[in-house]
């Protein structure tokens, strides 16, 4: 038995995939890629998958993070590519180590935002904010926000600069020392 | 994905059904034509549907076809769409479904009729095949409700009548054939196909000789199906053991459209089952037939199956069971810890009426099983009943209040019971085609009589909207006189008319009315 860090990507179709969705998703992955997976013991057993910090339906990312228990001592070598073929668009597992950092210690992240307005011009002043850096991209603005605590929802800051469309992409998850979270 | 669609998603309920992707899913690049299988209602109850699993395998095994994915919209979605101006399109390829050769839609509910039309509208296609030009998709319809395709006749170009997946293939060789001599000479030649109706050549339905797939272990079978990354009705894999079934209940249209009874082998079950385990990942697969008792290999296909899913823990599910011993030793070896709820379908309350309507269930073996099944643990019994039946009286209502009672004594323990009781339809190819239906006031009088002599606090009483089953029999009855009323009950409805929160019974009632004679004020049918 071992336990298992994936760190994963999120985007395309997939971003629409619920919390419970991509939990269920990687359950029958795992199962299809025959890797098997710690079951919890009772009634209904079912096997131990949690995501740490999930990022919201419609949030694109390039750093989630699927912490389970194997219940063989498989080498880490492999999986990810068996995995893979597993998954359904959008879902791409990057990595596989054993955890380092407990769930509690993941404090922020690196956020990008796409901002698009139909035919009006932001109030740029409100993009230049602390921590934030932002750039033309095409037909819009792109806001990079480094090491935003976690506790902050990007849904919010998107819709209170008002534009017409907005995307938001989890870049980089962050310790309380602002050092990469594994 | 374009930025216009990224742009609705964010603002629906559930986007995950409006998307594809799934593993499983096929995606054609080279195609000839574009085949759009189309269920009237939302992707998480089509996606539980084995038919359209079945027909995706067929056709996307044909090549140059292209076959793909649409499904009905939740109201929200379809708002959006409309003021979007985005045309309903396929999961695959985003196709609008005016931009494919042919539509098909699998009709299985008489209430999703008007959801068919909801869609071709919001796919860019004129729901009247006779408005549609030359260049319009060829719009077809099969699934169990063609037994009778008047009622929507005049907006499909063509019925299927029986099993599919033989006579698609056929379908779509005389269409790569016909195709480019015209809509006319195309349907012509289409006719002629057997099981294949052709509305607008005014024939008889009934002379059209219903299909049947002669051998289902060599007939094809979904094993690597599309899996749904969101949560559907069932999420679970199926596995056909059984088509037809050889009771003969006279109610029962799936018995006598599905006829004759024809069985898979273990063998080739076993196999097919583990392959789409293997492929899905799901945990659990459900034996599917309309009568499983009845499979003459039960016992070795289920143990063939659980060496397999035991050690997975993949649950094996046995739907329409009959109640016997052999029954029991399968339960006991299928559910090794979760006691399960248990359901049987008396349908009827007397023996007479059982006898009547040819339900082959004594209240003896009813009794017996309730007793083993409660011995052996299990504390809940559900028992489905139906009323409204031909001959029925209010002795036979009283019996069922009895049967109930005499359950819940058969148990040492507490039990708990659920009494259903549905509402008669005559279905069309039934013997009980031409019996009438209870009014609604009548069938309403015998849910509230029922629910007052069901009052034990073990008994919990539920039963179906007598409105929604006047409906239901109007339609599986109707004529192609009902056009306008379903097009204007599309067009005017709030949602689904198959879901309960946007039955309309006062719109339903106010377009038939207009739009045909078939409905009185009182909302009587005309036979009642």
């Amino acid at each position: 038995m071992r336990k298992c860090r994936f760190v994963y990507s999120k985007t395309g179709k997939a971003r629409y995939l619920s919390h419970l969705d991509t939990m269920e998703v990687f359950r029958r992955a795992f199962s299809r890629a025959g890797i098997a997976l710690k079951y919890s013991e009772g009634f209904n057993p079912h096997p131990i998958i949690s995501i740490v910090l999930p990022c919201p339906l419609g949030h694109a990312s390039y750093c989630e993070l699927l912490d389970v228990t194997l219940a063989d001592d498989f080498g880490f070598s492999g999986l990810c590519e068996r995995l893979n073929n597993a998954l359904p668009s959008g879902l791409t597992v990057l990595s596989a180590n054993l955890p380092i950092k407990k769930p509690g210690d993941l404090r922020y992240l690196d956020i990008k935002i796409e901002l698009f307005y139909d035919g009006k011009t932001p109030r740029l002043e409100l993009l230049d904010f602390a921590g934030a850096t932002w750039s033309r991209i095409d037909g819009g603005y792109e806001l990079t926000l480094n090491a935003l605590p976690t506790k902050l929802n990007p849904t919010h800051i998107a819709e209170a600069l008002e534009p017409d469309f907005w995307r938001v992409t989890r870049l980089q998850t962050l310790d309380a020392d602002g050092a990469a979270y594994r | 994905m374009n930025q216009q669609l990224e742009r609705i998603l964010q603002r629906v309920t559930k986007p995950a059904r409006y998307i594809g992707g799934e593993h499983g899913e096929i995606v054609k690049g080279e195609r000839e034509l574009t085949f759009a299988l189309c269920f009237p209602d939302t992707y998480e109850v089509g996606m539980s549907n084995l038919g359209i699993q079945i027909l995706y395998a067929v056709l996307n095994g044909l090549e140059g076809v292209a076959c793909e994915r649409c499904f009905l919209p939740w109201p929200d979605m379809t708002a959006e769409l409309k003021s979007a101006g985005v045309p309903l399109y396929t999961l695959e390829t985003s196709r609008a479904l005016a931009d494919c050769e042919i539509i098909g839609f699998s009709l299985a509910y008489e209430l999703s009729y008007p959801s068919m039309l909801n869609m071709l509208e919001l796919g860019g296609v004129a729901p009247y095949a006779a408005d549609r030009d030359e260049d319009a998709p060829l719009v077809i319809a099969g699934g169990v409700c063609t037994v009778n395709p008047e009622p929507f006749s005049k907006f499909i170009d063509l019925a299927v009548i029986g099993d599919g997946e033989d006579v698609i293939v056929e379908l779509i060789d005389c269409y790569r054939k016909y195709r480019s001599f015209g809509k006319t000479r195309l349907l012509r030649e289409l006719a002629e196909i057997e099981g294949v109706y052709v509305p607008v050549f005014e024939g008889n339905v009934r002379a059209v000789k219903r299909r049947a797939v002669r051998d289902l272990n060599t007939s094809v079978y979904p094993t690597a199906p599309v899996v749904p990354s969101t949560e559907v009705i069932h999420d679970r894999t199926v596995q056909e053991i059984m088509r037809g079934c050889p009771n003969g209940c006279k109610f029962c249209q799936a018995c006598f459209t599905n006829a004759p009874v024809r069985y898979k082998s273990a063998e080739v079950a076993a196999r097919q089952a583990i392959a789409s385990l293997k492929h899905s990942g799901c945990k659990e697969v459900n034996l599917s037939s309309l009568s499983t008792s009845d499979y003459p290999e039960l016992g070795e296909l289920t143990d063939t199956l659980l060496d397999y899913c035991k050690p997975r823990y993949i649950n094996l599910s046995l739907p329409s069971l009959r109640a016997n011993s052999f029954t029991f030793d399968l339960l006991d070896k299928v559910q090794q810890t979760r006691k399960s709820g248990l359901t049987f379908a008396p349908e009827a309350g007397s023996q007479r009426l059982r006898d009547h309507i040819n339900k082959n269930l004594s209240e003896e073996d009813i009794l017996t099983a309730c007793t083993t099944a409660f011995a052996a643990g299990h504390t809940s019994v559900k028992l489905y009943f139906m009323i409204g039946l031909p001959g029925e009286t209010d002795d036979d209502l009283h019996a069922i209040a009895d049967l109930a009672h005499k359950i819940l004594r058969c148990g040492s323990k507490r039990v708990n019971i659920t009494v259903s009781a549905s509402c008669f339809v005559p279905k069309p190819r039934t013997p009980f085609e031409n019996e009438p239906q209870n009014p609604i006031e009548e069938l309403e009088r015998k849910q509230r009589l029922l629910r007052d002599i069901l009052r034990d606090k073990h008994i919990r009483f539920r039963w179906h909207d007598a409105r929604v089953s006047h409906i239901e029999y109007l339609l599986a009855q109707g004529k192609s006189d009902l056009a306008p009323a379903l097009l204007a009950v599309a067009q005017k409805s709030r949602g689904p008319q198959a879901w309960d929160e946007f039955f309309d019974f006062a719109l339903w009632r106010e377009q038939l009315t207009v739009n045909s004679e078939q409905i009185t004020e009182t909302g009587e049918g005309q036979n009642a």
